[in-house]
């Protein structure tokens, strides 16, 4: 498999028991585990939610391009039972649906892909411009990555999440709701049981979706090559590029008539996809 | 990274700290606290607010309501943007006891010039949020809001902007440009109840820089669309010519060794 479509889901959820009692706003809801709100944080390596053990770098004989990602839509929840409530009863006010207002960066060794109008690095796409899921309605996503990114050897990737809704000092305020102070609770992906009534979170907390192109051996040579001539490098053009390479076999390619050939060969590709799709 | 997607997004909020301090707007997007909703609209506490706004239009990066920049939008010298996707929303028409249709126009300046135009030659109000909203699903996948809160109609892209827009502006190096929000429903500060409230502007823009810069350059002055296909094109068309020039040079002055068929 030397061109393989490849993706990255990161959920955050809540996999502990993250019980507090708020008994009054200057003793807020206190939790590590969960990023603060503000801070950009790798959706790879940055501690929180599914992670992996090293950072991406792309490896001798490795090429990648990325080409599409999403996050959470929203700003805020709307409101009732539907996000916090006391299913049995107890006391205890768990926490169960959460938009984060995330924003997406991608970051190449030590650049980051965006950057506002004033030239200053940005924090990125929003969930709204580029959701994920794509639930029904939601069409059709505003913010496409054309053209790709690509990702050379030797080169570290990373993408960054923001989560500008601050869950912690949301569930200070949850405690002091309605009159206050209330044990609260952000319920954990597996569900407890409240009262025996058992209780499930209806999302992750938030969730950041990537997909890549990985091109490995020797189609990560001609994804190289094909981006040292100008040309896009995906999976229609590489496997084009094998044919023409395919085609000259036996002759003396250590000359610069091969990069002519094939640059020539290339233009009248682009004449004949031009021609019949135009 | 020569040719890069951007996008900005402006939303008219700020939290309840800032507005009862007076101010209007944050720079960047600010951190939030959702309010925490009981079962009807009006119970709740840390409320987010949208701000009145200019009954005649404001930027969305230096207008001093909602998100904003430091300094305006301007070119480097080495830069070329081509603004290709405007649009937004009017978070009024999601309020009970207001219009149910989108009111809120999105415009484009470059320098002193506004991109639309009325037919005798004004500058318009813009592009209507009716024909690009943002984002598209307006709330529509939460069926269990309280029916007050829920937007009347749903409201998708018009056909002709489904990608974005047909004419793409060019903004040159240099030059200064500017999206251009009006909404005069916004006419006084609100609580925000859900996102369907919320005033949004987004646009999008391919950010060329560097040699990509002056190869949009070299395209525009041959009347070619810039667009990422004709650039890479344009760029296989120069190292096409550089291996050429390569190709006769080594014919001319063979550097290598000697070659014995």
């Amino acid at each position: 498999m030397a061109i393989t479509k490849q993706v990255y889901d990161w959920q955050l959820w809540v996999e502990w028991n993250d019980q507090q009692s708020i008994t009054n706003p200057t003793d807020p809801f206190v939790d590590d585990r969960l990023p603060n709100a503000g801070e950009s944080f790798s959706i790879f390596t940055g501690g929180y939610g599914n992670n992996v053990t090293e950072s991406n770098m792309v490896r001798d004989g490795s090429f990648v391009v990325i080409d599409r990602f999403g996050s959470t839509p929203g700003i805020m929840m709307d409101g009732g039972n539907n996000v916090a409530y006391d299913v049995g009863g107890t006391g205890v006010l768990g926490l169960i649906q959460w938009i984060p207002n995330g924003f997406v960066n991608i970051w190449v060794d030590t650049t980051g892909y965006y950057q506002d109008p004033q030239n200053v690095s940005a924090l990125g796409i929003s969930g709204n411009a580029a959701p994920y899921p794509e639930t029904e309605g939601i069409r059709p996503a505003h913010y496409m990555l054309n053209p790709c990114v690509y990702i050379e050897p030797f080169t570290t990737w990373d993408v960054r999440y923001t989560m500008m809704n601050d869950i912690k000092n949301y569930m200070t305020n949850l405690g002091q709701f309605g009159g206050g102070p209330v044990t609260v609770r952000i319920v954990e992906k597996d569900g407890i049981t409240s009262g025996g009534v058992p209780m499930k979170p209806l999302n992750p907390l938030a969730q950041v979706f990537i997909q890549y192109w990985l091109f490995n051996g020797s189609d990560a040579l001609i994804a190289e090559e094909l981006m040292k001539l100008g040309i896009a490098v995906n999976v229609d053009n590489a496997e084009w590029f094998r044919r023409q390479l395919v085609k000259q076999e036996g002759l003396e390619t250590e000359t610069w008539e091969k990069y002519l050939n094939i640059s020539k060969a290339y233009l009248d590709m682009e004449k004949a996809r031009q021609d019949y799709v135009g | 990274m020569g040719i890069r997607r951007q996008a900005y997004e402006w939303r008219n909020l700020i939290t309840e700290q800032l507005y009862d301090a007076g101010f209007t707007s944050t720079q960047g997007h600010p951190v939030l606290t959702p309010p925490n909703f009981g079962a009807s609209a009006g119970n709740f506490n840390n409320p987010i607010f949208s701000v009145r706004l200019p009954a005649d239009g404001m930027s969305i990066f230096t207008g001093g309501r909602g998100n904003n920049l430091d300094i305006p939008a301007a070119l480097r010298a080495t830069q070329f943007i081509v603004i290709d996707s405007i649009s937004g929303w009017d978070g009024q028409s999601a309020r009970t006891g207001e219009s149910q249709w989108q009111d809120a126009f999105v415009q484009i300046r470059v320098n002193e010039t506004y991109y639309f135009q009325t037919p005798d030659g004004r500058a318009a109000k813009g592009l209507p949020t009716a024909a690009v909203p943002f984002p598209d699903h307006n709330l529509q996948s939460v069926t269990d809001a309280p029916k007050e809160l829920q937007p009347v109609q749903p409201i998708y892209t018009f056909e002709a902007f489904r990608d974005g827009l047909p004419t793409p502006v060019y903004i040159l190096p240099g030059q200064v440009w500017d999206i251009i929000y009006r909404n005069p429903k916004e006419d006084q500060d609100n609580t925000i109840y859900n996102d369907a409230q919320v005033s949004y502007c987004y646009v999008k823009y391919l950010l060329l820089d560097g040699a990509d810069s002056a190869i949009a350059m070299k395209l525009l002055k041959a009347s070619f669309p810039v667009t990422v296909e004709n650039i890479n094109g344009y760029r296989r068309m120069l190292i096409r010519h550089e291996v050429f020039e390569d190709s006769m040079a080594r014919m001319d002055n063979p550097t290598g060794p000697r070659r014995v068929d």
